[in-house]
């Protein structure tokens, strides 16, 4: 690791202030992906703005038919809260799928979009319940936030401060694990909006993305059999020693119809 | 499961009494009162950070480490050049093998830095030392190689092609030995005459030992010698062969171990950080300091198994074996360690028949070299690999013959009256009961009751598949363990060992020896390991430790006795035929006129009595066993989920048996990684490690293993040692591997596939069940 300056301002403005100044600077949230990259030497930041000290960036508030959370709640306390669970189970069981133990008490929302990691989990159930992430500037819809490989729409210093989650009618997320990581190889979230039937996959392709057509077919009928024979094209797809795009591909119709099974227990 | 635990009594622990008894090192290990390499800072400490070659083959055009020296902090920043001129020279590898044309093996000297030419991607160039950890990784930024890159080649079997990359001119068509065992004639008849010819062509694949501890080293002039601290299975071998790398007689060294997180063969021998680390302290008369990163582990340490086999099985029409011919690449890697060629060449092919009666071999067996990690010593050390492909054979032929796998297996075993039976190697079985051990375990595996767990599975979507394997291991490695044990003033009883603990609790197995032997409390005895200046010997590789060092822990314990009597005599005017030795107490027989051996040691000019006792077992050991491994296949993902695993080994007498389930158990996890998702891969064009992290690198979980029968037959006493005990660290992996694979290759062997490498991840098997499309 590289020497670095660190700063703990308590505010959101504080932060923003302290990131326009450094522009070589980064946040610094649960550290998971961050501090891994800094100890390879990959990433060599100027400066850490910790927002582990900003209150504003902490908490789940349940407010109608929308679930906020702020950026700098971490994984544990998404998975373990009654509320989440209660609002969509699908996404406290999402959460309780992410790394291990010590990941999950340490790593956040925020700092897992930020990342866009393309085999995070939380992509898979921001954009498919279509949920708002909000930041210190703008309001930025799902579909519009992931960009591309570890690409999203933030401008350099814009800090995601919570993302809402409109509360679906019915939602499940399954995960085929790669194994040595535990990231997903294949991840799809299936919500059943109220106004219409998402699905998103992460762990597939360089970026969390849709597929229109069970979205469509689920549309008009939501059961498993309707995805059973949709298949995604595997150009594209991320190949890796773990699995070819041809077996993503397949897995993603795979996982789509459990996670469809799911959705309707 | 683990059978219930008593609690650790010392005042009542016997031998015999305490075969459950709780761990005495645990307390210390799993609260955090470890002693580990890393755990110790010496004052003035420097620290040494590797520069890593990026190349897999490179000549190296120029070094320049001016900026790095200049770099805040840097103390000294070295290449091979300026360690030669030091006078260090390189690590050597056991002159033992042979090339085809009687030549001796060669290989590229393993210099503790990159000489000329790189070989392998992570190979050291230059060393860098400084005030801090950080300043030394900072200057390693700084230092200026010109490489200049060559073809490599990774693949063993693309290495022997005429026209592939050559790593060393000693080692023509890169065959650095060869070692041939048998009779290919016979052979020749007996394939000749076969009514059935298994073929099987199959790649025990390269693993990563990954020991929870990643290796730290220390150097430190002290006294007008320099220590090294470390984690190490044999310090004695370490001391020696730094007195060869720096031209210096092993006592101009000493070599301290603490506690080890893990070994399994890899801490063995002597690295380049360590010769590194007592150069620095030679050098700079300071505590030098170096400790791999994870990532740093995988590259830098040796590796284990890849062996490449073809193989035939000749069976006459009972399915009776008449003959196995084997030949087999192994990729040496590039620059070996001391175990590279030991293993395939030789611990391998000595129990390649493994408990079969097989009446003719012909082994050809070639070490290659590659521009890959060196492999090693490694959880088992070319006995997993041989039975193995053992087990495999013998499961296709079953296959293909349409004979019961378990039946195949009666037919071949060597039997009761055949013991002591010679294998072609020249060893001599002396016990075993392979028969008893398949039957115990067919029952406790509750073989019988398979069919109807398959059609639970398939009614939940899933494919399900059985696996036996049995098995042969060998123990023993140099057979010859010397133990002292101090008896002082204060009644503690000091035993000394060369053994070395590296997890499997030594501490306790010792202690309760003591106990047995001498009759006295547990709280009395300390077990001391690790430390070249308090004790020697070849270390604890093998599973030799219970076999060879136990044993000669008991002999010594007995010679305290006899040493104890004769000074009881003196000391109480008696003869010493007429002096009796019991719970700690020498007695004049038939009188109440006694001495404890603390006020007899008391009674001492030196104020103790030392004894020391040399122990060689008769023979090596052959602990064997067998398993039953049940796996569901998910046919939607190719997820393989183990469901049922059952074990029943023979290990001879049992001394803990908590210890001895620990080691199964661990050695099952290993075995079933090796089978379904452990696998190092270099890149075949650029000799890139692709599997450099635990991202990539796939190890067993707790969370991925049913609860585990494991059963021991102990009617069966070795009877090469003292003990009557066999060996138990490796039978798990040997045993696992080859049990899940057998039971993934039974669930898909109703889609017509007879064979399938390991690791059988999701996508093999998926693929493997739409017909390899
Ligand atoms: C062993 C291991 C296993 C893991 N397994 C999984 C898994 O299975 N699934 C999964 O999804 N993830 C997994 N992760 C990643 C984990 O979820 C991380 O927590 C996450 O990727 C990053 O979150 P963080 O809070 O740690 O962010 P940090 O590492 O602190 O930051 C990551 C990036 O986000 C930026 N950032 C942080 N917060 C904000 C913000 N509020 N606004 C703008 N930018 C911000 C930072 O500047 C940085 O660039 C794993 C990580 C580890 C170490």
């Amino acid at each position: 690791m590289h020497a670095f300056n660190y700063h703990r301002p308590s505010s959101v403005n504080d932060a923003a202030a302290l990131a326009a100044k450094q522009a070589e600077g980064k946040l610094l949230a649960g550290g998971q992906s961050l501090v891994q990259a800094m100890k390879l030497r990959l990433a060599s930041p100027s400066d850490l703005i910790d927002l582990g000290a900003i209150g504003d960036l902490k908490g789940i508030k349940v407010d109608g038919g929308s679930v906020s959370i702020g950026a700098m709640t971490r994984h544990a306390e998404v998975a373990g809260s009654a509320e989440v669970k209660k609002a969509i189970p699908a996404l406290a069981y999402l959460a309780s799928q992410i790394g291990d133990r010590q990941v999950r008490n340490m790593g956040t929302l925020g700092g897992s979009l930020a990342n866009a990691d393309p085999a995070a989990d939380y992509p898979a159930a921001v954009l498919g319940l279509g949920a708002t992430v909000v930041t210190n500037k703008r309001k930025i819809a799902a579909d519009d936030f992931f960009k591309g490989l570890y690409e999203t729409a933030l401008q350099p210093g814009e800090i995601i401060t919570q993302v809402s989650f409109p509360a679906p009618k019915r939602a499940a997320y399954v995960k085929f694990k790669n194994p040595a990581s535990r990231f997903a190889i294949v991840g799809v979230f299936v919500a059943d909006t109220g106004k219409g039937v998402r699905v998103a996959v992460t762990g597939a392709g360089p970026s969390v993305f849709r597929v229109a057509d069970m979205e469509k077919a689920l549309g008009a009928k939501f059961a498993p059999d309707a995805v059973a024979g949709i298949k995604v094209k595997a150009d594209g797809l991320n190949t890796d020693l773990h699995a070819s795009a041809e077996y993503r591909a397949h897995l993603v119709t795979v996982m789509a119809k459990r996670a469809v099974e799911a959705a309707l227990k | 499961m683990t059978a219930p635990q008593t609690q650790f009594d010392p005042a009542s622990a016997r031998f015999g009494a305490s075969r459950t008894q709780k761990r005495i090192e645990d307390d210390r290990l799993l609260t955090g009162k470890g002693l580990y390499s890393d755990d110790r800072t010496f004052p003035g400490q420097a620290w040494l950070v590797l520069v890593r070659s990026p190349y897999a083959h490179a000549d190296i055009a120029s070094i320049d480490v001016s900026a790095a020296r200049e770099a805040p902090g840097v103390l000294a920043a070295w290449s091979m050049q300026d360690l030669r001129a030091d006078g260090v020279g390189h690590i050597p590898f056991p002159p033992l093998f042979k090339q085809a044309d009687g030549s001796p093996m060669e290989a590229p000297p393993r210099t503790p830095l990159a000489e000329g030419r790189v070989y392998y991607v992570g190979q050291p160039v230059v060393a860098i030392v400084a005030e801090t950890r950080e300043q030394a990784q900072d200057a390693a930024e700084l230092v200026m190689v010109d490489y200049q890159e060559l073809p490599c080649v990774a693949d063993p079997r693309r290495a022997v092609q005429p026209d592939a990359p050559q790593l060393w001119p000693g080692a023509p068509g890169n065959v650095s030995a060869e070692a041939r065992y048998g009779d290919a004639a016979a052979v020749d008849a007996a394939l000749a005459r076969a009514a059935h010819v298994t073929e099987l062509a199959l790649h025990n694949q390269r693993l990563i030992a990954m020991a929870l501890e990643p290796r730290c080293s220390i150097g430190v002039a002290e006294g007008g010698r320099v220590t090294l601290y470390t984690q190490n299975q044999t310090p004695t071998g370490a001391r020696d062969m730094l007195g060869a790398a720096f031209g210096a007689k092993p006592e101009s060294f000493r070599v301290v171990v603490g506690d080890i997180g893990g070994g399994f063969g890899m801490k063995t021998g002597l690295t380049p950080e360590d010769a590194l680390v007592c150069h620095g302290a030679r050098k700079l008369r300071r505590p030098v300091k170096w400790r791999a990163e994870r990532s740093e582990e995988f590259l830098g340490a040796h590796m284990g198994r890849d062996q490449h086999y073809a193989a035939k099985l000749a069976l006459d029409r009972d399915g009776r074996i008449l003959a196995l011919r084997m030949d087999m690449l192994a990729n040496f890697g590039a620059v070996p360690v001391g175990s590279t060629a030991i293993i395939p060449l030789a611990l391998g092919p000595k129990v390649q028949t493994t408990v079969y009666h097989v009446p003719a071999v012909d082994y050809r067996i070639r070490g290659v070299l590659t521009n890959t990690m060196a492999t090693g010593a490694y959880r088992g050390a070319g006995r997993p690999e041989a039975n193995f492909l053992m087990e495999r054979l013998v499961d296709k032929a079953a296959r293909e013959m349409k004979i019961d796998p378990a039946e195949l297996r009666r037919r071949n075993f060597i039997r009761l009256e055949q013991l002591p039976y010679a294998t072609h190697l020249g060893d001599w079985y002396d016990s075993g009961d392979f028969g008893r051990v398949l039957e115990r375990l067919l029952a406790a595996a509750d073989w019988k009751g398979f069919a109807a767990r398959r059609e639970a599975s398939r009614a939940r979507g899933r494919l399900r598949g059985r696996g036996l394997s049995v098995y042969l291991e060998w123990t023993g490695a140099i057979p010859t363990e010397t133990v002292d044990i101090q008896v002082d003033a204060d009644g503690t009883v000091t035993v000394f060992s060369g053994t070395q603990a590296m997890g499997q609790g030594l501490e306790t197995t010792y202690t309760q020896l003591v106990t047995e032997v001498l009759q006295i409390p547990a709280r009395a005895i300390r077990i001391v390991q690790g430390d070249t200046d308090r004790a020697n010997g070849v270390g604890s590789v093998g599973s030799r430790s219970a076999f060879v060092g136990g044993s000669a822990v008991v002999a010594a314990g007995h010679k305290v006795i006899v040493r104890g009597r004769e000074l009881a005599a003196e000391a109480l005017e008696a003869a010493a035929g007429d002096i009796e030795y019991r719970d700690g107490r020498f007695r004049i027989a038939g009188t109440d006129r006694a001495l404890e051996l603390a006020e007899l040691a008391a009674r001492q000019s030196e104020r103790f009595i030392r004894v020391s006792a040399t122990e060689t077992p008769s023979a090596p050991s052959w602990p064997n066993g067998a398993q039953a491994c049940e796996v569901e296949i998910d046919p939607d993902t190719g997820a393989v989920e183990l469901a049922r695993i059952a074990s029943v080994d023979d290990i001879g007498r049992i001394i803990n048996r908590m210890i001895v389930e620990g080691q199964v158990q661990g050695g099952i996890a290993q075995g079933a990684g090796q089978a379904l998702m452990e696998q190092a891969v270099y890149d075949p064009e650029s000799g890139q490690l692709l599997t450099g992290s635990l991202m990539d690198y796939c190890v067993p979980r707790a969370d991925q293993f049913p609860p585990m029968a494991n059963a021991f037959e102990e009617g069966i006493p070795c009877q090469t040692n003292l003990l009557g005990v066999k060996g138990c660290g490796e039978l798990g992996t040997i045993g696992a591997a080859p049990a899940v694979a057998n039971a993934v290759l039974d669930a898909l062997a109703e889609r017509g596939l007879l064979h399938l490498e390991m690791p059988y991840t999701p996508e093999k098997v998926w693929r493997a069940l739409r017909g390899g499309r």
